[in-house]
């Protein structure tokens, strides 16, 4: 092998090597070819470089990074014969994403920790769906493929189906003989639609009113994170208006979910006066919405930049001092309700989720913070000013944590909603669009991104990005050595929503 | 039946005590939507609205139920689904679609993973329009299922 003289030295760091790479979408997309791809790979094992998630538009795989925690860094390769080498060996957080792309495009990722199927149960209309050649089905379908478990466990699997009132999702259980759990391991899909695909052919404002209704809970973050996909892709930031009401909105849904998962974990804990008290702020913030906004789950409250409504500026000026006087008002009994003795028995020391595997699985948001992760979007968010975002909890990784830090952040909502209401906010710089975009939002639950290429005026391809996938993988090592009775409220305590795995 | 009516025409109020009334069994299948009708119906079941207390219970088994429930467009995955639970209900049992994801589709019509909705695939008792419909939409609904005439003004 000959070495050109003038070749630049390899660069040491992950993101050096893919700036290596050919720029294909401003400063921050780069295409490598395969010898590249590998040796990213490589230096993943050291670089601690974040990754936040993988995907594929038919032609290519892209994997994105936040380069020095907070500028967006894309890595693309095309997938040699449908192969592609896996990043979850050095990034475990990559093993969900990779399976859907198998189930999805049929790429498959060399030296993968685990190539079986994630969303395709064998009951869709062809195998590969998204991909140039789709597959035929067969018929009957594959039994699951679960994990082997221990001969004299105990299996015991809950859902699709169990009369809650949440998105479908199996979870499979092998309990030891003392009734603790020895394995988790869930089987998803059932709420698969393909909102990637049907996002591809939509204007913008077609495509940001199908992100409202992604995930219900968080309807405000995947509508802002795809607006600002789309404007990072336009070149055309969001006016000042419409930033400061994303930011009220953003807070508003934030109250109204952390108060909606609150009482869905206080309730099997046995806090029945705090899921009550949580049941019914929650109503009154929702009925304001609807009253004053036009939707109680905030559906079409968001529009891409350029498109300002200075009407739903004002709706959410007004609701947001509306729903700060409930919160404020609210504190004292939830605080109350909190402190029943009988609570923290059942919460302490349950379902902990430590913090390097928080970390290495991606897991951000809420539960991630409970497990004492500095990860908040918001700080990378047009809008908002570090200093609103504290809370100052103790961060055990518990589902007493998850509680606490969802009580505090309730009142850092109400402080964020009076302070966002009369500042002047810096908007975001208006760069050369490039006909592709990335943008995010810090959902209730986590970070929401999303990556879109317009063409046309139109959506060309899209990915969207849920903290529910990794919030999965990550329930099936917290619940192991959790009792059988606790795996409800546990999982619960993380707020999950099959409805944003799935996808 | 008065009593449903009752909460229809006074809109919300929080944790309105209602006495006992006759009772419907219902449950609630979500078959793949955002939640946001789910979130609805979980608004229902709770303390701001307390459902339960005027008769209308949630149960966790078809085998006890009287309503089928169904919220969210019904993908292939759950189709088998649904259909055992419909299976597992007892005789004289009702299906209702509530939002448009479960009655047409909605948002999100047929594709490679997803039939679409219940209209026209099977016989619905009632159907709730709205994405998502409100709790009041959705008690509304459910009056009528037991054959009350409900005030124009209170859907
Ligand atoms: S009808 Fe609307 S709110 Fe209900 S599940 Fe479908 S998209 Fe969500």
């Amino acid at each position: 092998m000959t070495v050109r003289a003038d070749a630049d030295p390899l660069p040491r760091t992950a993101a050096g090597l893919i700036r290596r790479g050919e720029a294909e979408a401003g400063a921050w997309r780069f295409r490598l070819d395969e010898d590249g791809w590998r040796d990213l790979v490589e230096a993943l094992r050291h670089d601690p470089l974040p990754f936040v998630t993988l995907w594929a538009d038919g032609r290519d795989v892209h994997a994105l990074f936040l380069d020095g925690g907070e500028r967006p860094l894309v890595a693309s390769v095309e997938p040699y014969g449908g192969r592609y080498l896996g990043l979850s060996p050095v990034r475990p957080a990559a093993a969900p994403f990779e399976r859907c792309m198998q189930d999805l495009w049929g790429f498959s990722a060399m030296d993968a920790r685990d190539s079986r199927p994630w969303l395709d149960q064998g009951l869709w209309s062809a195998t590969w769906p998204l991909s140039d050649r789709p597959g035929p089905v067969a018929w009957p379908p594959e039994p699951p493929d679960f994990r082997p478990v221990p001969a004299d466990h105990m299996i015991l699997g809950s859902g699709p189906a169990d009369g809650g009132h949440h998105a479908p999702g199996h979870l499979r259980l092998a309990l030891d003989g003392g009734g603790a759990v020895g394995q988790a391991e869930w089987r998803l899909g059932y709420a698969h639609r393909g909102v990637a695909a049907r996002l591809s052919g939509l204007d913008a404002a077609g495509a940001v009113r199908l992100a409202g209704r992604v995930v219900a809970g968080a309807s405000v973050a995947h509508q802002s994170a795809l607006c600002r996909a789309i404007e990072n892709a336009t070149g055309q930031a969001a006016d000042i208006a419409t930033t400061r009401s994303r930011v009220l909105l953003a807070e508003i849904e934030r109250a109204a979910t952390h108060l909606l998962d609150l009482s869905r974990v206080a309730r099997p804990a046995g806090a029945g006066a705090l899921a009550a008290e949580c049941e019914r702020v929650r109503e009154a913030i929702l009925e304001r919405c609807g009253r004053v906004g036009g939707h109680r789950l905030l559906m079409d409250c968001v529009g891409p930049g350029g498109a300002g409504d200075p009407a739903m500026d004002d709706a959410a000026a007004s609701m947001a001092v509306g729903v700060a006087d409930l919160l404020e008002s609210a504190r004292d009994r939830l605080v109350r309700c909190r402190a029943w003795p009988g609570l923290e028995m059942r919460v302490a020391g349950v379902g902990v989720l430590e913090q390097l595997v928080a970390r290495t699985l991606g897991v951000g948001g809420v539960v991630g913070r409970a497990s004492g992760r500095e990860e908040d979007l918001r700080r990378l968010v047009p809008g908002y000013r570090r200093e609103w975002l504290d809370s100052g909890v103790r961060r055990g990784g518990d589902v007493a944590a998850r509680i606490d830090l969802r009580l505090a952040e309730l009142g850092s909502v109400a402080r964020v909603l009076r302070a966002a209401a009369g500042s002047a906010p810096a908007v975001a710089r208006t760069l050369p669009g490039v006909g592709e975009g990335v943008g995010c939002a810090e959902g209730p639950r986590g970070a929401v991104w999303y990556w879109v290429r317009i063409l046309d005026g139109r959506v060309a391809a899209a990915h969207v990005c849920d903290p529910a996938l990794a919030q999965a993988s990550a329930l099936e090592h917290v619940l192991v050595g959790a009792q059988a009775e606790d795996v409800a409220m546990i999982v619960r305590s993380f707020g999950l929503s099959a409805a944003g795995a799935d996808l | 039946m008065a009593l449903l009516r009752a909460i229809l025409t006074r809109g919300f109020r929080p944790a309105i005590r209602l006495p006992a009334v006759g009772t419907m069994a219902v449950f609630h299948v979500e078959t793949g939507g955002c939640e946001g009708c789910a979130m609805e119906v979980a608004a229902l079941d709770g303390a701001a609205y307390a459902l339960p207390r005027a008769g209308v219970r949630f149960v966790t088994t078809p085998r006890l139920a009287d309503v089928l429930l169904v919220t969210g467009p019904l993908t292939r995955a759950m189709a088998p689904v649904l259909e055992a639970a419909w299976h597992g209900m007892p005789d004289r049992k009702a299906l209702v679609a509530v939002g448009a994801c479960a009655i047409d589709g909605g948002p999100f019509g047929e594709n490679y993973a997803v039939l679409g909705g219940l209209e026209g695939r099977a016989p619905l008792d009632a159907s709730i329009p709205g994405c998502p419909p409100s709790p009041a939409a959705i008690v509304a609904g459910l009056a009528g299922l037991l054959g009350a005439s409900e005030p124009s003004s209170s859907a």
